[in-house]
């Protein structure tokens, strides 16, 4: 089947199975930065945002999205260097394989509740897991990033 | 007395030749998987088909084994499942033939369980063996043959066992497959044309709310029904009740204003716990209702608070009712209402990480005509306490030792099962003291 989407801003049209989950159609057209991880919505790496909604891409049938704007990092691509910075300026940062989706999820979070309190951050990630670092340094950056003005 | 029937009767047509055959560690997968339930049983029913003789010879000198022919396998797999059941009396477990590694301790949870018909979980996954108590088989031989376990498994409620097994989830068939079979999309424009499609082929036809459970108890429809642009999915304020569209996401939920009063707050007490932000965009309140989960954590206050149902063609049902029913005929969920009533609530779930599913709930709604009394996650389907909510709407005094009483009565009239997650005895104790704990608040002691 023909689905046609605004994948990050530009208009374009995926041919799918009506089985296809949004995951698998997205890495078949080579954006790897989405990535496939517990497949069950529960560890956040395949997160991507449906029009301003995060969610896990892994269980959102394709065929299902005509006509909806779907953003990925390579959507948000200044926003992602300046958040990549202060995880790396805060050592929040290690095998990188959960970056994108957290990156998308700060991004989100920042436009949702720019005022975000240390509880409401924790709250909003807690769908995003990290393997590597314990969360800490990932929290101050994410707080430094939220306080940016630019 | 418990039988072990297994689905023996399909062609391998992927394979083109008997699966069950194929020899693993020096027996056939077909006798692994009679060896992996005939602990459990007092004798194992084999459902031949295509393969019956073949069948027949493989497993011979097997003690309390019967291989049975089921005339009509080509009609599918139901058919070898009602053929299971005419030949067994007393319970069962059924497991299909190519499933040959399921452990111990699942047929022992499964066994441990409460409801009458009982299915396997693992990592948010449905597995087999489904266990069926008699009363239940005798319902399932009713259906025609042409239908399927599917359909039947939503027409009752079912006790989801969590086990820490991923055998349960592998046939030999899932193992090649990585997306959902769906034959037809349909996003339908009108409701009626949703409900035509839905009665024309009510076996193959599947309505999608959110999607977000999907995974979990789907692996293959004749045609997928997309609702999402004739079922609304808005909350509003209508005279003395509050709507929420069934396409409702569970987020939007967690945001509204217009449950911040009385006892609605704990519907979205409840929404906020439901695993991650991600999730609860596609979760939606029609999807929670309409899929019966005993783990739901939006079923119990939904309850509590006397939520009314509103379909596309029977109009309004109570949630309590609806949850209790055993209906065939397929009908669309528009609408779910709450009534605003002056009162107060208490939700507290206890998980022991965010993103899992609750070890028990309560839910506490007190208003000037009536108290509710809900528990969830016993692990079965949430339960009013009757008996409890009846002591407190009769009491003139009510003070601390009296509150005690009445959480006890709550916990010895509602039973509680054992999974992964904790033991029955476990959840009872805790549940105690939080339904105490509840009242308390409500009561403002």
């Amino acid at each position: 089947m023909k689905v046609e989407l605004y994948l990050n801003q530009k208009k374009q049209v995926f041919d799918v199975d009506p089985g296809e989950y949004l995951l698998d159609t997205l890495r078949r057209y080579d954006i790897l930065s989405v990535k496939r991880g517990c497949e069950q919505t529960s560890c956040g790496v395949c997160s991507v945002l449906l029009d301003s909604d995060m969610i896990p891409s892994c269980s959102v049938l394709t065929v299902r999205l005509q006509g909806r704007h779907i953003t990925t990092v390579e959507g948000i691509e200044e926003e992602a260097a300046k958040i990549a910075s202060y995880f790396g300026q805060e050592g929040a940062d290690q095998c990188g394989f959960c970056n994108p989706a957290m990156a998308l999820a700060v991004y989100s979070l920042k436009h949702k509740n720019p005022q975000a309190t240390d509880l409401e951050i924790k709250e909003y990630l807690v769908g995003n897991l990290c393997r590597c670092t314990g969360y800490q340094s990932q929290h101050l950056a994410i707080k430094r990033y939220l306080e940016d003005p630019s | 007395m418990v039988q072990g029937i297994i689905l023996a009767g399909g062609k391998s047509t992927r394979t083109g030749q008997n699966k069950l055959a194929l020899s693993f560690h020096g027996q056939s997968i077909l006798r692994h998987t009679i060896l992996s339930v005939a602990p459990f049983v007092h004798s194992v029913i084999v459902v031949a088909g295509h393969y019956y003789e073949d069948i027949k010879k493989d497993v011979e000198g097997m003690k309390h084994v019967h291989v049975v022919y089921n005339e009509m396998y080509e009609s599918g797999m139901f058919s070898s499942v009602q053929k299971g059941l005419r030949c067994s009396s007393g319970d069962v477990f059924i497991l299909p033939g190519d499933c040959p590694f399921v452990l111990p301790s699942t047929f022992t949870s499964l066994l441990n369980g409460t409801a009458p018909l009982r299915v396997p979980s693992c990592l948010n996954r449905f597995g087999h063996p489904m266990f069926m108590t008699e009363e239940l088989a005798k319902l399932c031989l009713q259906e025609p043959p042409t239908s399927n376990l599917r359909q039947f498994r939503q027409m009752h409620p079912v006790e989801i066992v969590e086990v820490m097994d991923e055998a349960i989830l592998h046939d030999m068939d899932t193992l090649e497959r990585s997306i959902m079979k769906i034959n037809e999309y349909l996003r339908v424009k009108t409701l009626e044309e949703a409900h035509h499609q839905m009665n024309q082929d009510p076996i193959g036809s599947y309505l999608i709310a959110g999607g977000a459970w999907t995974k979990l108890t789907i692996k293959e429809v004749k045609t997928l029904i997309d609702v999402q642009d004739v079922v609304k999915n808005h909350i509003e304020i209508k005279g003395h009740m509050v709507h929420l569209g069934a396409m409702t996401s569970l987020e939007q939920i967690v945001h509204s204003t217009l449950l911040d009063y009385h006892g609605l707050v704990i519907l979205k007490q409840a929404a906020s716990i439901v695993m991650a932000p991600g999730v609860r965009n596609l979760a939606t309140i029609g999807g929670s209702v309409m899929g019966k989960y005993a783990f739901s954590d939006i079923i119990p206050p939904l309850l509590a608070l006397h939520a009314i149902l509103v379909f596309h063609k029977r109009g309004n049902v109570w949630l309590q009712d609806f949850l209790q029913e055993q209906r065939k005929d397929q009908d669309i969920l528009l609408e779910v209402l709450l009534p605003i009533v002056p009162g107060v609530g208490y939700f507290h779930a206890m998980k022991k990480t965010a993103l899992d599913f609750s070890i028990i709930s309560v839910s506490i709604v007190k208003t000037n005509q009536r108290n509710t009394i809900v528990i969830g996650s016993r692990p079965s389907i949430a339960l009013r306490c009757l008996q409890a909510e009846q002591l407190l709407n009769e009491a003139d005094i009510v003070d601390e030792p009296f509150l005690e009483e009445v959480a006890n009565i709550a916990c010895s009239e509602v039973d509680f099962g054992t999974n992964v997650r904790a033991s029955a005895e476990y959840r009872k104790q805790i549940a105690k003291v939080y339904v105490l704990r509840g009242l308390k608040e409500v009561y403002g002691l």
